[in-house]
């Protein structure tokens, strides 16, 4: 027995097409004690997403995955559940802030709504008067100074960093074990994002949430999480605390994303390093 | 003294909704030489892209004046104009036709302007997908084949096929990866320095702008806060605002985040006063 929040152990996956399977997962393994920010950092197409989504059984029920591997969430086996115990789990012991928060609202319903619909989950009779008062008290959390107006606002009459504000409080609101962030901010200015990922931290450091962080953002990476993995073409190249990589990595993988980030103290520092990418499929380095 | 290659002076935009009326860009004036990178940084809503846009004629300025190679430039461009200014947009995939083979699209601009004899022009596609790091095959192949670093890399082709003398970049690689941007960047300075461009660069990440550029212009709520050489922004930014948007940027190494606390120390001291 284990008190991790989330354990997957050699996940694989593959896409199944017409002619043949393509495999985008390698014995994936990682795991988020309690409190704990892990962050996956990969660039597009390295397969950190999809990995979120199998955490959330959402990848599962499609016929064209073919899925191996064992994810223990609360020390429980997803596979082992059914659709509706899994579906039970979205939005209440785990929920999903997305990349985008403008289309991952829905468009048609006014915020207030949306957070009735949310609670709901949790507790089905809910009455919209209680929703209100406690989505008004969450969003005074997450520094939103007129409750009042952005409840009654449909998502496009906010701007992009209110509805992050929003998706984030949305995500907590049912004070869920794990939070699963994809990419949160990308979409928004620095001085946004520099703004919604501190109120992240705060919001996740008060109420003990652990943290599943995927971002190709190392500067973000590095302010946010406490421990990261990092993902090439579907498996782990290198893992450990955050600062013990970014002091010393050691995966040629990592070490060229490290290079190939643009320094804002000095000019000119992009290497030409990047360029060979023979050595990314080397072994896993472990901190 | 030479002239300046584009010299912008007290250049306004404002736009005239139902009720009310925006003032995207206010007063600003800035010269820009030939053969430099000068960088353009801001907020969403601080009217960079909107002066980008009026450097290109996409519409007029509401007053004042853009003057290239000391010509000012009017509402409709002369053929000459617009294929010496030329622009490379944020999103490869909404900026390149998709139904077009990616021959096509960089042929496109050589049949416009009538640039070699036609049965150059295949030969001349070949040359410029080379330039950029493509194979020349790609010519046949369609956008949807393409990844975001190779779209953005047509995107760059395509601007130079038409032999520019400025380039406006447009966030170039805001939508791109690390490892794709920093080779998209790499191949970016090394054009400029190969063809004498001079670039017009719009971002927010100032990270980039310290890597790419000669001069930076910080703007906030469509007016010019500081103008300054690129290592003097960085080592003393005079402007409150200058020095939140760096200090906002991500931070990797022990010197960026000494820096950003120094920064942001600052800030905190003068909130205090």
């Amino acid at each position: 027995m284990n008190d991790l929040t989330l354990e997957i152990i050699d996940l694989s996956l593959s896409f199944k097409g017409l002619m043949e399977t393509t495999k985008v997962l390698h014995d994936v393994s990682l795991t988020i004690g309690q409190k704990e920010k892990v962050a996956l950092v990969g660039e597009s197409g390295s397969g950190k997403s999809v990995t979120a989504r199998l955490v959330l059984g959402l990848l599962q029920a499609q016929s064209k995955t073919r899925v191996s591997g064992t994810i223990n969430f609360e020390g429980k086996d997803l596979a082992w559940m059914t659709a509706r115990e899994r579906s039970q789990l979205r939005g209440t012991r785990m929920s999903m802030i997305f990349q985008d928060p403008v289309s991952a609202l829905n468009p048609v319903y006014r915020i207030e709504n949306q957070f009735h619909e949310v609670l709901k989950r949790k507790r089905p009779t809910i009455s919209f008067d209680d929703a209100r008062v406690e989505s008004m008290a969450i969003l005074g959390d997450v520094n939103i100074t007129e409750p009042e107006r952005v409840l009654k606002s449909f998502p496009f009459q906010l701007s992009g960093g209110m509805n992050q504000r929003v998706m984030i409080a949305m995500g907590l609101i049912n004070e869920p074990t794990l939070l699963i962030a994809d990419e949160p901010g990308t979409a928004l200015d620095v001085t946004v994002q520099d703004q919604t990922l501190r109120l992240m931290h705060d919001m996740v450091e008060e109420r003990g949430t652990s943290v599943f962080f995927i971002s190709h953002n190392l500067g973000v990476v590095r302010e946010f999480s406490d421990r990261l993995y990092v993902i090439y073409q579907g498996r782990i190249v290198e893992e450990g605390k955050t600062e013990d990589v970014f002091a010393n990595p050691k995966h040629p993988y990592t070490r060229a994303l490290l290079a190939a980030v643009p320094s804002i103290t000095s000019g000119d520092t992009i290497s030409d390093a990047i360029n060979d990418t023979s050595a990314f499929l080397a072994p896993r380095e472990v901190h | 003294m030479t002239a300046p290659l584009l010299a912008i002076n007290q250049l306004a935009k404002t736009f005239h909704l139902e009720s009310y009326q925006i003032h995207a860009v206010r007063d600003f004036t800035v010269d820009i030489w030939q053969g430099e990178c000068l960088a353009i940084v801001g907020e969403s809503g601080s009217g960079k892209s909107t002066v980008a846009n009026m450097i290109l004629g996409v519409y007029p300025p509401t007053s004042g004046q853009i003057s290239f190679k000391g010509e000012p430039l009017g509402a409709r461009r002369t053929k000459s104009q617009r294929r010496a200014l030329q622009l490379v947009q944020q999103n490869p995939f909404s900026s390149i036709n998709p139904s077009r083979r990616i021959g096509a699209t960089l042929k496109l601009p050589l049949n416009v302007h009538d640039i070699g004899t036609k049965g150059e022009r295949m030969a001349r596609v070949e040359e410029l997908l080379g330039e950029v790091g493509l194979p020349a095959d790609y010519a046949a192949r369609a956008p949807s084949t393409l990844s975001g670093g190779q779209c953005q890399r047509v995107a760059i082709a395509r601007a130079l096929a038409s032999q520019p003398e400025m380039v406006v970049l447009d966030e170039p690689t805001s939508a791109l990866d690390v490892l794709v941007q920093a080779r998209v960047l790499i191949l970016l300075n090394e054009l400029r320095k190969k063809r004498d461009l001079t670039y017009v660069f719009i971002t927010h990440d100032l990270a980039v702008v310290r890597n790419m550029a000669d001069r930076v212009a910080v703007m906030k709520d469509g007016q010019l806060v500081e103008l300054k050489p690129t290592h003097e922004i960085f080592d003393n930014p005079e402007h409150d605002y200058t020095r939140r948007l760096i200090s906002a940027s991500p931070v990797i190494t022990e010197e960026e985040r000494d820096m950003r606390n120094r920064l942001r120390e600052g800030l905190a001291m003068e909130a205090v006063q």
